[in-house]
């Protein structure tokens, strides 16, 4: 009877540590138990670091109901954002969506424009229209950066989701000065050029 | 009793022992990659933490049984990637990050621990030279005063390196249409044999902890997605233009003699690459002849065990299963291709037996290759943005 209760107790134990040792391993030696999903990315930047450290692989999110909340939020938010800050290049465009050609024009020539004054060949009327996307492309990121700061911080008072995480907004603030003082140094070249 | 409770004891330290992975092969103790934007794991015109994980090096070392620490930037990145932005699988308020320029998801706690040292726009001179003072992707990887990618690398004390630096000597005449931009060949070959003096210095036979090499060459710009021949009355035959552009202009164009000095220059390095490897013993994976069969044949799809048993057979074009939007960097499907490449070599040079990664499963779960999407005459200031981007950082 001992020797019986002995066995089964440490073939339990067998059991049990197998099953944790299948557990741990799986994502480092399969291809296909875990997959990253692409099509439905909820970054939650409040997940413990432990979950991402190495290989950050996400389970397919499965909760509908979440992905439709997110979505329903996404569909008002970006309409405000258009709103809010019309004619900004950053407006995020959604699928469906379609800029004006005036604007899609405008797109490609900068591509060009930089292009061109890589290469140092853009004429002095280039540079000037060159000079002016990069003041519009600074200018138009700290109002894209500065709204959602404000705009999270308001929603999460609301809904209590976590959105941006203080280091997340400490490095925000340091780089909506670093493209001021960029944005005030094409000003400044500009303002040279068109004396 | 007390005969019971030992063995439960040492029954449990067993258990303990081997729920914890061991490396295959001790000469992957500790594995580290040295490289640009292709080690990065750069996708589509960004780099973030979903697809950081399928880098060739993050395949490599999962194939090793070892940990891989990365600095992952949190999604959707530094720029962001044109799939998702096309898709829409970005949420609102996540364009926080690409333009605030990227944000680690560790907030550099792990830099001490970092095996990733590929670093996106990085080429010969910034291996040994550039630190994280110089900001952008040095910064992200290599920390904001960190030294340079192979200090920090050889810090780690590792047994086995990959080293993929070059591509942007040679390549980012190509993405800008200037062949001003080549890295002078002796240059290269300087800085190229110096920091191959380095990573001899920390072989173990030098008295340090490197047991193996392997170094990747350059692939050919035609064998890669990005650039396009160009057909018409105004342009020389054998003249090639960047994918993006819809009408071709002579403002980003490569003449057939442009093309020929920057295939010269691509042989130039790989021969330099070729000899570094051989004098050093080192592993050689000629990407370069890799990429161009690919670009002619396609390549049919490998199992774990090496073998083209897939049905699908993908090619160097652009949407072409090989490359991601960009046209320059590897798709999933195309980092799982990369490393089997790197493993066969590995293999071979060290006696050892790797499995390879599943391009098959890879395939079928990369949603490029399963939802594809264009994003030629979809220009938006952010996929704008992604493709210059992607021109500025090998420039």
């Amino acid at each position: 009877m001992y020797k019986k209760s002995l066995f089964l107790f440490f073939f339990l134990i067998l059991l049990v540590s197998g099953f944790l040792f299948l557990e741990k391993t799986r994502n480092f030696f399969t291809d296909d138990k875990y997959e990253i999903s692409y099509e439905n990315k909820k970054t939650d930047s409040s997940k413990p670091e432990s979950v991402i450290k190495h290989f950050a692989l996400q389970k397919k999110d499965s909760s509908e109901a979440v992905k439709k909340e997110d979505k329903l939020e996404d569909k008002e938010e970006f309409r405000r954002m258009k709103l809010k800050l019309k004619g900004n290049f950053y407006i995020p465009l959604q699928p469906g969506d379609k800029r004006s050609e005036e604007v899609e024009k405008m797109l490609a020539d900068k591509i060009l424009l930089e292009i061109k004054m890589k290469k140092n060949t853009a004429t002095r009327k280039e540079k000037i229209r060159y000079l002016k996307y990069q003041i519009k492309s600074a200018r138009d990121k700290i109002a894209i950066a500065q709204y959602i700061m404000n705009r999270t911080a308001d929603l999460s008072e609301n809904n209590h989701k976590e959105y941006l995480s203080p280091e997340d907004i400490v490095q925000g603030r340091e780089e909506i000065k670093r493209l001021g003082v960029l944005a005030n140094f094409y000003e400044s070249k500009l303002e040279s050029m068109t004396e | 009793m007390k005969k019971t409770l030992l063995l439960t004891v040492l029954c449990m330290f067993m258990v303990w022992g081997f729920s914890y992975a061991k490396p295959v092969n001790p000469i992957f103790n500790h594995y580290v990659a040295v490289g640009d934007s292709l080690t990065h794991g750069f996708q589509s015109g960004a780099v973030d933490e979903t697809r950081q994980p399928n880098s060739y090096p993050a395949l490599l070392a999962k194939k090793m049984q070892i940990e891989f620490d990365q600095p992952l930037l949190k999604f959707p990145g530094y720029l962001i990637n044109i799939e998702d932005f096309l898709k829409g699988n970005i949420r609102w308020w996540q364009y926080y990050y690409p333009i605030v320029g990227g944000v680690r998801r560790d907030n550099y706690k792990n830099s001490d621990i970092l095996d990733n040292f590929g670093v996106t726009g990085a080429d010969i001179k910034d291996g040994l030279d550039t630190t994280g003072k110089s900001g952008g992707y040095f910064k992200l990887v290599l920390g904001k005063d960190g030294a340079s990618m192979i200090d920090q690398a050889i810090a780690q004390k590792p047994t086995f390196m990959t080293f993929w630096l070059g591509n942007n000597d040679v390549l980012g005449a190509a993405l800008s249409c200037d062949t001003s931009k080549l890295t002078p060949i002796d240059t290269f070959r300087t800085r190229f044999e110096k920091t191959a003096d380095r990573i001899a210095s920390a072989m173990e036979d030098n008295g340090g902890t490197i047991r193996g090499v392997v170094l990747v060459n350059v692939p050919s710009v035609t064998s890669i997605a990005y650039l396009q021949k160009v057909t018409g009355p105004d342009f020389a035959e054998g003249s090639y233009n960047p994918f993006w552009m819809m009408t071709p202009s002579d403002n980003m164009m490569l003449s057939p003699d442009d093309i020929s000095m920057i295939n010269q220059r691509t042989q130039e390095v790989n021969d330099e690459i070729s000899y570094v490897a051989m004098a050093n013993g080192w592993g050689y994976v000629d990407a370069n002849a890799i990429f161009k069969e690919i670009k002619e044949y396609g390549h049919r799809l490998r199992d774990v065990s090496g073998d083209p048993t897939g049905d699908r057979v993908i090619t160097a074009e652009y949407l072409g299963g090989l490359f991601s939007l960009d046209g320059v960097h590897p798709s999933n499907t195309g980092h799982a291709v990369a490393a089997n490449y790197i493993i066969d070599e590995i293999n071979e040079m060290y006696g050892v037996e790797l499995s390879h990664v599943s391009e098959i499963n890879t395939a079928a779960s990369d949603s490029l290759l399963q939802h594809p999407v264009d994003p030629r005459n979809k220009l938006d200031g952010w996929v704008a943005d992604a493709i210059y981007g992607v021109v500025e950082i090998f420039m």
